[in-house]
């Protein structure tokens, strides 16, 4: 470890770093605005200025940024010499020279990298008189606000919308004083990750649209540790509430996870927590008089166990959006045999299929591993679309070869503007295997588009190049761009890597051949490499914890299958809508024939439409919870603010108000992989205490004062070691458990995480990483996906010619249930369609923006009749030439809903329009 | 033809403003013997020459020039692109040297990018063009198609195995492309902001490859040194640096104009003899002699020899060679208004100190000027000098850009104090 002075102090700091680096992990005060802990050094801003000395005998010294200068032994260096001092206030004078100084009626004041820089410099007086330079501000979408005169040009936006997010409609136009940060023209961002310039941007240029919808001050918040319910990679989240509005969600640092940055999805999807159809009453339908009753929370419970008297007919449903917790409880309240899923038989199986992969072969991987891979092969997943956080940490690992480049010449990894100079176009290897073009399409070195049989000949082919001895390697003559040469490219990239990660996903409709083949595929890399890794997505936030408690023979299908067998007269339904998996007028009739439905939810879906006993939940961010991501790491998230009204977590509808601890407990005791759940929980002694509201939180006492002049008591949570108040230990480098937000005095922004870190990219201290279920493979054993013969697809059932295998497109603002409550996000989801290839269309004799009809055709061969009317059925055609022939994509949801299980096909067929016009006459 | 006789001018022997010699007759006048006789040697042997020579660069900073091609590793790779870059992007106020050299004899500067190319073994070139260079850009067109023609340009060069193509790139203009790593990354067709070094362009430059960019006139000396060879060439110059220089001279003289004479020639020749002294009239108030981003010198620094190191013994540098000469008739502090507004205006915008000091610098000159100064701009102004001083800013553009500012408040105090304490200016 290099040994450094500075100001007359020596430390041992940590070797191959930069020097701005070494201070903040030091925690002395340097100001800085173009460094950021994801994007590095550039240099730009000068602002992070300290003396360096030569030698001893030095004593004038010379002004260096800290940013740019590597650590190396016995260096000496000041900051607080006067002449570094007096350099960063000048500094900080002219870049506000420019500034409007509108803090007042700033959102980002409060909370403001800018202020918080000034002030540590100690800038105080304002010399300049002159004009100050303005800019327009554009139109940036609905999740962005623009404000460009606060703009002190610290390039970061750019920085990270380009480099490191890949997105190319965001860039600095003009020069000099008059810089320029948005696009060409003003219109909605493209890329899936815009949000996190909310918190990129050290001042208040881009700020979050949402947040303005329900504006308050930082410290006015009360926020706690969550985690994201959009998604299966489970991105740690700080939700933040005042007065019963979930007002914001920001990102909370998970060195393994999120990291620094979360998906628009994650960011900006959280308005459904607020949403005007959200359930506030337990209401009861009834028949006889037509009409439904309000109950008071005790009467629901009455009316809720008499439902529940008789088990004989009863069918219970979990959820893949809800905790561990509430489908526990909900298993154990009515028997595991009459507990099912909602994932079809095809996803359980896939489910299950991956856990005992993790189980058995290879323990998962995370993202930070990902993001430090040399070779990625992803098979058959639109991640961006579907766990959009995997496609931020793929877009990190193409970078890895340039960066190894620079090293040779002696460039830090760091120090990013030259190792991009340095790495130009080099990228480290990303095949894709697909079935039509993703958004990784553009830094991909092979794309292989094509239909499922061919996708699983390739898979195959590389199997058996992987496993072969390579010594065979140069007698085979293999014909150029062959399914073979191919194969051998692919894997001679896998072979070749250090750490070569495959990366897929579950998602509905997808091939399961295909699916099995990728797990196989990866099984064989990882036994001749311990350091290869697997990244697979599950559909939804629980759906592997789900799994975990749940036989695989309990499942959607078989639900379906009881219910149209008549055989359920009490059906609970635990925040899941049924009509998501099932054709509304098949659903309907379904749920006509079932006596008694019980809907548990925090928000009034169409399942919840059905009830005949509503129970209004909780949502994530009013309760405490457990959740298991698609590396099967088991998470727990904090509640964030009390539920209003009758709303309650749904274990405390299902157990009559047992101890939450009691239930954790319980839990733990379900599986072996689940002993150590309770340490995520574990109260600390009774005087320890994290407050979730800020010691500057104002009006406390008024907020309610319009209803009851006198003082409301914070409400007790006994449930964790946290306060629904400003009382309690102030989270800082100290704190035993996770800190509910991130502030620190003189680091009011979202920059203070570094006040919380012993190291530049290390966790946040406190902060429990998740229990990783399988953190041990066994490595010999193996597992179904490996024993499965090397299948080949299904060929379709009958009349080839005219049926084309349907497949899903999924879209990040469309598919997830949760999220698509929400205004602003569904303005982004796309208008449905139906998506060939232009060959396809014109052996079809179809043409774009055709209406067409379609009909499902399913393994057995039997065409199976559309059940939704024609009309609404009907969506219009859209060509795609990078979707493989043979193919057809239709939207996730729509593929979804139509329940059909196992591999699928489509016919299509045009709408005759002159029909169409004389029935609506 | 045989070329025995040394040249006394060896920069602008070949020089015609009128009509440039053609490929031929530049060749018979003795044009691309000196590449001839470097393609005869070893590139070691050649750079070995360059390093004995002393030849410095001539667009500003007077590195040696044999140092900075020493830098280019080694070739390991003969399939990795090198590359050489003329930095023709001439637009330091009062400098128009360049133009001079490429408009009269282009063939000149390919013969020596031909031999630099050969020296580093670079295999493509590109001369960065000012844009507004359009009779330049014509000519070096139809020299480089001449050339190509004549198999002096593309592949086995010459019988040879060297291999190498030369493009004109003609530039969008900012001032700032003439910072070789702002002008590579213009080259790639991105933002013109400059690179951090290291890593250096010699290492990693244009495209990531090494990189070696020399000023024009640079290369307008090496036809001669491998021709004449290194001690012939030092004996050119009149004090300590080797070889001529073209220096120039623009304000109010009686003959502004531009001349080859021994390097180290003094100021006072330069401006008296060569430029005929002061129009009627005019009296020398004080001058910069090296271009618009160089401190002003004072009368009495007249005789100091025009070379890098004797320049910077007296205050200024020695920069491009092209003195700016400010008469008493006009108002020195308008003049340095007029600089420090140019290159706030031409700050790429990427550090701080660059984009937003020289901009307050240039608004607080012009409340002095307008006679709305107050006596504090003066420490303003100071501070603003630390800020953007060397080493605090990414690049040398404001840094240079501050010279005329920080040697105006030192020369011109008073005149500084008369603007503010009269609120007006007394030139007007």
């Amino acid at each position: 470890m290099p040994e450094i002075n500075i100001d007359g102090k020596t430390y041992q700091v940590a070797a191959g770093k930069n020097l701005l680096q070494a201070c903040q992990e030091l925690k002395l005060q340097l100001p800085y605005f173009c460094w950021h802990p994801a994007l590095d050094s550039v240099g730009s801003c000068r602002q992070c200025a300290v003396l360096m000395f030569q030698n001893d005998e030095d004593t004038r010294g010379r002004i260096t940024m800290a940013c740019m200068t590597a650590v190396a032994d016995g260096q000496r260096f000041s900051i607080e010499a006067s002449k570094a001092q007096k350099f960063r206030q000048l500094c900080i004078e002219a870049t506000m020279t420019g500034h409007p100084h509108d803090c007042p009626v700033c959102e980002e004041a409060g909370e403001c990298h800018l202020q918080d820089m000034t002030l540590i410099s100690g800038h105080i007086e304002r010399r300049f008189q002159g004009p100050k330079r303005t800019h327009k501000n554009q139109y940036l979408g609905p999740f962005i606000n623009h404000e460009m005169n606060r703009c002190i040009a610290c390039y970061r936006c750019v920085r990270y919308y380009r480099d490191y997010s890949g997105g190319t409609d965001l860039n600095v136009f003009a020069s000099r004083n008059n810089v320029y940060f948005g696009r060409a023209e003003a219109g909605i961002l493209d890329s899936e990750f815009s949000g996190n310039l909310v918190e990129v941007c050290p001042t208040g240029v881009f700020t979050d649209k949402t947040y303005s919808q329900h504006y308050s001050r930082k410290w006015d918040l009360q926020s706690s540790p969550a985690v994201c319910v959009h998604c299966s990679v489970g991105c740690n989240i700080f939700p933040a509430e005042r007065d019963g509005i979930l007002r914001r969600v920001t990102n909370r640092y998970h060195p393994d996870l999120n990291g620094h940055f979360l998906c628009d999805r994650g960011r900006f999807g959280y308005d459904f927590v607020n949403h005007a159809k959200r359930t506030e009453h337990a209401w009861q339908r009834n028949n006889s008089s037509q009409t439904t009753e309000q109950l008071t929370s005790q009467q629901a419970l009455d009316s809720f166990s008499s439902y529940l008297g008789n088990t004989e007919q009863l069918l219970a449903i979990g959820s893949s959006r809800s905790s561990l917790e509430n489908n526990f409880c909900l298993q154990s309240l009515v028997g595991a045999e009459n507990f099912y899923s909602d994932n079809s038989a095809q996803l359980e199986t896939q489910l299950h299929n991956l856990l005992c992969y993790y189980r058995d072969i290879q323990p998962s991987s995370d993202l930070k591993k990902l993001e430090a891979s040399d070779a990625v092969l992803l098979i058959g997943a639109d991640v961006t679309q579907s766990a959009p956080r995997i496609a931020l940490s793929i877009r990190q690992m193409i970078k890895n070869a340039g960066i190894a480049k620079a090293a040779t010449i002696g460039v830090a990894y760091w120090s990013a503007a030259e190792v991009q100079n340095i790495r130009q176009d080099l990228k480290s290897p990303l095949h894709i295997i697909s079935n039509h073009s993703t958004r990784l399409d553009d830094v991909a070195c092979s794309i292989d588009n094509s239909h499922p049989a061919q996708q699983l000949a390739l898979i195959n082919k590389i199997c058996s190049y992987l496993s072969e001895d390579k010594s065979s390697d140069a007698e085979v003559s293999i014909q150029e761009n062959s399914i073979a040469a191919r194969a051998k490219a692919i894997s001679q990239d896998l072979l070749r890597a250090e750490k070569p990660f495959i990366v897929t996903d579950i998602h509905a409709g997808q091939s399961v051949e295909l699916f099995v083949a990728s797990l196989k595929l990866s099984a064989i890399l990882y036994r001749q490499n311990k350091h290869a890794g697997l990244i697979c997505a599950v559909p939804w936030a629980n759906s592997l914890g789900l799994a975990l408690l749940n036989s695989r023979q309990q499942n959607l299908d078989s639900v379906l299958q009881r219910l149209e067998q008549r055989t359920v007269k009490t059906l609970v339904i635990l925040e899941t809508d049924l009509y998501r998996y099932c054709p509304t007028e098949k659903m309907d009739l379904l749920l006509a024939d079932v006596a008694n439905i019980i809907v548990l939810d925090h928000l009034i879906t169409p399942s919840a439409e059905q009830a005949d006993l509503l129970l209004p939940s909780a949502s994530f961010a009013e309760q405490h919870g457990s959740w298991v991501n698609f590396e099967a790491r088991l998470q727990n998230s904090v509640k964030c603010f009390t539920p209003a009204k009758q709303r309650r977590p749904a274990h405390r509808w299902l157990t009559a108000n047992t101890p939450f601890h009691s239930i954790v407990k319980d839990l733990s005791g379900v599986a072996d992989c689940l002993s150590d759940l309770p340490s995520l929980y574990s109260i600390q002694s009774a005087d320890f205490h994290s407050a979730r509201k800020t010691v500057r939180e104002s009006g406390r006492t008024a907020l309610h004062s319009y209803i009851d002049i006198k003082d409301i008591q914070p409400e007790i949570d006994l449930d964790s070691n946290y306060q629904h108040s400003q009382e309690g230990v102030a989270s800082n480098l100290d704190a035993s458990q996770s800190p509910a937000y991130i502030w620190s005095p003189g680091w009011n922004s979202s920059e203070s995480l570094n006040q919380f870190q012993h190291s530049v990219s290390g966790a946040i201290q406190g902060a429990h990483p998740g229990l990783l279920l399988f953190a041990k493979g066994q490595a010999d054993s193996t597992c179904v996906a490996e024993n499965q013969p090397a299948d080949s697809i299904k060929d379709p059932p009958a009349d080839s010619k005219s049926l084309l295998r349907a497949l899903p497109y999924q879209h990040i603002f469309a598919d997830e249930e949760l999220s698509s409550y929400v205004a602003n996000i569904k303005q982004l989801s796309p208008t449905d369609s139906i998506k060939i290839n232009a060959l396809q269309a014109q052996r079809l004799g179809l043409v774009a923006n055709q209406l067409l009809d379609y009909c499902f055709a399913a393994a057995n061969g039997s065409l199976i009749e559309n059940n939704q009317t024609q009309r609404t059925a009907a969506l219009p055609l859209s060509i795609d030439d990078s979707i493989a022939t043979g193919v057809v994509l239709l939207p996730a949801l729509l593929l979804q809903r139509a329940a059909v299980s196992g591999d699928c096909w489509l016919k299509l067929a045009a709408i005759d329009s002159a029909a169409e016009e004389s029935a609506d006459a | 033809m045989n070329v025995t006789q040394a040249p006394s001018l060896p920069l602008t022997q070949h020089l015609n403003l009128q009509q440039p010699l053609d490929l031929s007759a530049y060749r018979e006048q003795g044009g691309y013997l000196g590449f001839s006789a470097a393609l005869e040697q070893s590139s070691d042997a050649v750079l070995q020459i360059i390093k004995d020579s002393n030849l410095r660069g001539r667009g500003g900073a007077g590195f040696p020039t044999g140092m900075k091609w020493s830098f280019v590793p080694t070739v390991t790779d003969s399939s990795e692109p090198r590359y050489l870059v003329a930095n023709a992007d001439e637009m330091e106020p009062g400098a128009f040297k360049d133009r001079w050299l490429m408009e009269g004899a282009p063939h000149q500067l390919i013969e020596g990018m031909l031999i630099a190319a050969h020296t580093i073994a670079a295999n493509v070139g590109y001369i960065f063009l000012r844009n507004e260079y359009t009779i330049a850009a014509k000519r070096l067109q139809q020299a480089i198609d001449e050339c190509r023609s004549a198999g002096l340009l593309g592949n086995n060069i010459q019988g040879s195995a060297m291999n190498f193509d030369l493009h004109i790139h003609t530039s969008a203009g900012r001032y700032i492309c003439g910072e070789e790593t702002a002008l590579i990354n213009a080259l790639e067709g991105k933002r013109a902001i400059p690179r951090a070094k290291p890593p250096f362009p010699q290492v990693a430059g244009l495209w990531g490859k090494p990189t070696i960019v020399n000023n024009v006139e640079t290369f307008y000396n090496l036809p001669n040194i491998v021709l004449f060879g290194a001690q012939w060439y030092q004996s050119l110059g009149a004090h300590e640096d080797a070889g001529t220089k073209i220096y120039g001279v623009s304000g109010r003289v009686k003959h502004p104009g531009l001349w080859e004479l021994p390097m180290g020639t003094s100021l006072r020749e330069i401006i008296e003899q060569r430029a005929g002294g002061m129009s009627d009239g005019y009296q020398l108030r004080a001058y910069q002699p090296g271009g618009g981003s160089t401190d002003f010198l004072l009368p009495e620094h007249l005789d100091t020899p025009m070379d890098y190191n004797s320049i910077s013994a007296v205050g200024s540098r020695m920069g491009t060679g092209t003195v700016i000469v400010l008469d008493d008739k006009n108002c020195p502090i308008d003049m340095i208004l007029n600089l420090v507004s140019f290159f706030a205006q031409e700050s790429c915008g990427w550090c701080t100190p660059c984009r937003e000091g020289l901009p307050s610098a240039s608004y607080l000159l012009s409340e002095i000027e307008n006679g709305r100064g107050k006596m504090s701009d003066l420490d303003y102004l100071e501070d603003i000098l630390q800020l953007v001083s060397f080493g605090n800013t990414f690049c040398a553009l404001a840094p240079g850009a501050a010279e005329p500012l920080q040697s105006g408040l030192k020369f011109f105090q008073r005149e500084f104090e008369q603007h503010i304490q009269q609120q007006c200016c007394p030139y007007k």
